[in-house]
């Protein structure tokens, strides 16, 4: 196994984690952004929300975490791909049994 | 009953052994950080995994029917009696490294403990020539070095993201936001972390009875093996390994919900992808490196460096370490057979020392024990101590600390 081979193997990881391990989590913290309405500081330094959010905002919202429930279906489907392949022989994603 | 078969059934409970402590060391990378945060009160937390587990295990199908493949060569071995030796040995010597590092609430992969076991007692039966360096290389060191660096980069964007996109949201709101985030990145590793690990005990019970002529190479396994390792696993999940969940949830970093959230997303998504890009990284160094990560992407945070050195050390040596009491216990085993002309006395000797090593660890914990309710002790200083020594002032102390984060 050369340094090129790792390099290879490990951007690809690398990759994978920054969209799906960083980016998904950074999306719902917009969602939970959006769904969040004025908020201040009160004089003990806590933050509270002083007026809910907009009606747009929470629309949106509400589509980011639907995308996200979808995303950790995929994923549960993702770790269940070879059992499904092999009990119904249906190759979900393409990628079962490899 | 004969010898051989005597011999079956010590191999196979060392086995489930094996995982059972597999289980109960991998508890902390799925909830530690739940359980720091308070986003799943610790009993609540412990029986989801391991019923995430035990689905998990259910839902390998792949099973490897060798046993360290690409790492080690067993075609070599002396018969059946041969092979049974060196998986056995193999075996304790990971559960003792396994048991040795939950004592000092240290995470270390059960992986590579194995693998470690199996490396020793293979070099202690058939010499160098019996271990392939270059699959150690490729599969067991190159993933150990990268896994906690890759998972902490992407654990430090996560976290660093999250806190700046959900700046202006309410406390309140934050904590309970990330909380649901939280247990539903945790519970994807907790089902991942089934899958991929129950198969590996199912691989060695399959692997000793075909050795054992107990069953055809080319048949399913059989599904008392299945269901035998999914529930050892799960068991030994939920008994919850308290003093890692310490030093993963409480000691490396303070953990807060949105930290938590990008530490456990950043795993799952690393942990489910890596197979596929081929580099299976270990689920500890992965949660691991996550959990750093998390302390390092949020501004002010303290991450007790002194408490990651002390893991970094442990994982340099679980491989040598768990290979060492492989190769030791080999040699015990075999030249008892040798002398007396058993064939089965070397094997109970082991087991005995593996029953009496793993008892003496067991009462050595019982004297600063970490359970439920001190998991989230205040942290000072070394891993699986803490405030444990003075328990009755620490449980008044633990409470007025949470009321005053409340």
């Amino acid at each position: 196994m050369s340094f090129a081979d790792i390099f290879d193997k490990i951007i690809p990881v690398l990759m994978a984690g920054l969209v799906f391990g960083a980016g998904l989590p950074a999306l719902y913290a917009l969602g939970m952004r959006l769904l969040s309405g004025e908020t201040e500081y009160t004089a003990d330094g806590r933050l509270i929300e002083v007026s809910p959010a907009h009606g747009a905002a929470r629309a949106v919202a509400y589509v980011i975490f639907a995308f996200i429930v979808l995303m950790i279906i995929f994923g549960i489907l993702w770790i269940a791909k070879d059992f499904i392949y092999h009990s119904t022989g249906f190759n979900l994603f393409g990628l079962a049994g490899e | 009953m004969t010898t051989e078969l005597i011999i079956l059934i010590i191999v196979v409970l060392t086995a489930l052994a094996f995982d059972f402590t597999n289980g109960f060391h991998d508890t902390a990378n799925a909830m530690a950080t739940s359980i720091a945060t308070k986003a799943l009160k610790p009993r609540t937390a412990v029986a989801l995994s391991a019923v995430l587990n035990l689905v998990g295990a259910f839902l390998s199908v792949e099973v490897a029917k060798t046993v360290g493949t690409g790492i080690v060569n067993l075609d070599a071995a002396d018969g059946s009696s041969g092979l049974m030796l060196i998986v056995f040995t193999g075996l304790v010597g990971a559960i003792l490294w396994n048991v040795l590092t939950w004592l000092l609430g240290l995470p270390s992969s059960s992986s590579h403990a194995l693998f470690g076991g199996l490396i020793g007692a293979t070099m202690a039966s058939l010499g160098t020539s019996g271990v392939l360096w270059s699959g150690v290389l490729s599969k067991v060191v190159v993933p150990a070095l990268f896994a906690p660096i890759i998972a902490g980069i992407v654990a430090t964007v996560g976290t660093w993201l999250v806190y700046r996109i959900s700046q202006p949201v309410s406390d309140s709101k934050k904590t309970s936001g990330f909380r649901y985030g939280q247990v539903a990145t945790a519970s994807l590793v907790s089902l991942a972390h089934g899958t991929n690990d129950a198969q590996k005990t199912m691989g060695v019970v399959f692997l000793a009875l075909v050795a054992a002529n107990e069953i055809d190479p080319a048949a399913d396994i059989p599904f008392w093996v299945r269901l035998t390792c999914a529930l050892a696993i799960a068991l030994g999940t939920y008994l919850g390994g308290w003093r890692i969940i310490r030093t993963l949830g409480k000691g490396l970093v303070e953990i807060d919900s949105p930290q938590g959230m990008a530490a456990e997303g950043s795993s799952a998504a690393i942990i489910l992808t890596s197979s596929h890009f081929g580099m299976a990284l270990s689920t500890t160094h992965t949660a691991t490196g996550s959990i750093l990560g998390s302390g390092i992407g949020r501004k002010g945070a303290e991450v007790r460096w002194g408490v990651m050195g002390r893991m970094v050390i442990a994982w340099l040596i679980t491989l040598p370490a768990s290979g060492a009491v492989g190769a030791v216990t080999w040699f015990i085993g075999h030249y008892i057979n040798q002398v007396t002309g058993s064939e089965w006395l070397g094997e109970l000797i082991v087991f005995l020392i593996l029953i009496s090593f793993c008892t003496w660890m067991f009462l050595h914990s019982r004297k600063e024990p970490i359970d439920p309710s001190n998991v989230n002790d205040d942290w000072h200083g070394e891993p699986a101590q803490g405030s444990a020594q003075t328990a009755a002032a620490s449980s008044s102390n633990s409470v007025a600390s949470q009321k005053a984060k409340v």
